[in-house]
């Protein structure tokens, strides 16, 4: 896929992720790149950005022995996923309509 | 070093020049996901695969960092100094700066020039149908002015093209500084700012030379006028005016002849010369000869302490005379006709002799002298004459003579 269009979507995507359950950052890459090829985008610079505007909040927790940075959502994060969702719901629809017609062809 | 611990080394290169903390909570991640990683079993290779391409990871981080406003100290100094040291600013600043010290000294300038240039100029017309000579000094007078005004207007625009240049590399090196950020520090010159800019400095250097060349030769002419010129140069009917209160003159070893009216007094400076003879011809007021200490004397008082002036004829007109005359003397011949004042005189070892004169109140002492009156009329007056032979001849009116002869 391309990486501007990708880029545009992974925001939505960790905080849809991280809206179901709080999670830590290999977890987190693992889940979204079940999804869409992550490795070239990299997940920490869209974990940092979505931290700084306090859409995702950060805790730590001991895991074996070591502590664990996990990620959850703020009521700020949730709203704005929120908005992306409807946004990317505009988009299917263009995106169906685009299908349709081209299959028509 | 295996290639995890490579990568994490690589990216923390890459970002070197962000805030420690960033890096740090960087390297916290990623430590971290090498070992969640690493407790799901992966190998080195899978993980890297995973871990993605330090530049590009570098990169968006620095990306975000610098497009950040909240997470950027370094940017919002930048911003600060730049609202401090920005183009505009400094240019304002620097052009408030010279503004207004270029407009004070200027105007100063232009004042004094205003001034001089009219002073100049009213002297030219005033001694244009004199001597060639005298319009010479303000000639060139008039072109030092000229020249002043040219040395200082140019002075100022020259300040203020190097106040230009100051505030250019100043912002620069300051931006540099501030940013790390490597800019042109020289300034780019075009033709036509080099052009301005020797023009100037050919208008300075022209100022400067008239600046300097101006006294020079104003100097020069003025001891060549007194040296060359020649006596007659003493302008009379220069003082040909009425209603002056003061004429003072310069007795340049020559006759003077001062005709006018209405003129309270006249000072005049004289040069000794004692071979020489004096002539004041003087038709009304009080009369002051004045030495070159500026100390006031009545004329017969100069004449008896500089009695190789041989003859000083004062001339008075029958209605317009003298109010009084004062006449201190020693070993002097006094010789007074056709005058018609209040007199008193102080006179030891003196010919005085009255021709024609009218004395209304007088007050005479004289010693070891003689004192002759021809033709005279005298009022009220005291004439007191000790120690030698007194010859008088007394012919006329008289209402009334005090005297002691001893």
């Amino acid at each position: 896929m391309n990486i501007q269009m990708k880029k545009g979507i992974l925001d939505s995507l960790v905080l849809s992720i991280v809206n179901q359950q709080d999670t830590y950052g290999y977890e987190l890459s693992e889940k979204v790149s079940s999804i869409v090829e992550i490795a070239e985008t990299a997940l920490y610079p869209v974990l940092r950005r979505l931290e700084m505007q306090s859409l995702l909040k950060t805790y730590s927790k001991e895991f074996n022995g070591r502590l664990r940075k996990y990620y959850s959502i703020t009521p700020k994060g949730k709203k704005n996923l929120k908005l992306n969702l409807s946004d990317l719901l505009e988009l299917k629809q263009i995106i169906l309509k685009l299908e349709e017609e081209n299959r028509h062809e | 070093m295996n290639n995890l611990d490579q990568f994490i080394e690589q990216l923390l290169i890459l970002l070197d020049d962000l805030p420690e903390s960033l890096i740090e909570q960087t390297k916290e991640f990623y430590d971290s996901f090498i070992l969640d990683a690493k407790d799901e079993g992966l190998d080195d290779d899978e993980i890297l695969k995973k871990l993605g391409n330090p530049l590009h990871i570098a990169n968006q981080i620095k990306l975000d960092y610098y497009l950040n406003n909240e997470s950027s100290k370094r940017k919002r100094f930048a911003k600060v100094s730049k609202a401090v040291f920005g183009r505009k600013v400094v240019a304002t600043g620097f052009a408030a700066f010279s503004a207004i010290v270029t407009f004070f000294v200027w105007m100063m300038f232009f004042l004094i020039e205003v001034a001089s240039i009219v002073v100049a100029f009213a002297w030219l017309l005033l001694f244009l149908s004199q001597s060639v000579y005298y319009s010479l000094i303000p000639v060139i007078s008039v072109l030092g002015q000229l020249g002043i005004a040219i040395l200082g207007f140019s002075a100022m625009l020259l300040l203020s093209r190097f106040f230009h240049l100051f505030s250019t590399i100043f912002r620069q090196i300051t931006i540099r500084l501030i940013t790390g950020k490597k800019r042109a520090v020289f300034l780019k010159s075009n033709k036509s700012s080099r052009i301005r800019f020797v023009l100037l400095t050919l208008m300075f250097v022209v100022g400067l030379f008239s600046f300097v060349f101006t006294p020079t030769m104003t100097y020069a002419s003025s001891i060549w006028l007194s040296t060359e010129a020649p006596l007659s140069m003493i302008q009379t009917d220069l003082f040909s005016s009425d209603d002056v209160d003061m004429i003072s003159l310069e007795l340049l070893n020559a006759n003077v002849e001062v005709s006018y009216a209405n003129v309270e007094s006249i000072e005049v400076t004289y040069t000794k010369e004692p071979w020489l003879e004096y002539s004041v011809v003087l038709n009304e007021g009080v009369l002051y000869l004045i030495e070159e200490t500026n100390h006031e004397l009545p004329f017969m008082s100069f004449l008896a302490r500089h009695p190789g002036m041989q003859t000083l004829t004062i001339v008075l007109p029958s209605d317009k005379q003298l109010d009084h005359l004062f006449i201190t003397s020693i070993g002097s011949n006094i010789h007074l006709q056709d005058i018609d004042y209040n007199l008193t005189i102080d006179c030891d070892n003196s010919l005085i002799q009255f021709n024609t004169t009218a004395f209304y109140n007088y007050d005479i002492q004289t010693s070891h002298g003689e004192v002759i009156f021809n033709d005279n009329s005298l009022g009220e007056g005291y004439l007191l004459n000790q120690g030698s032979a007194i010859s008088i001849q007394i012919t006329g009116i008289f209402a009334r003579i005090e005297g002691t002869v001893s």
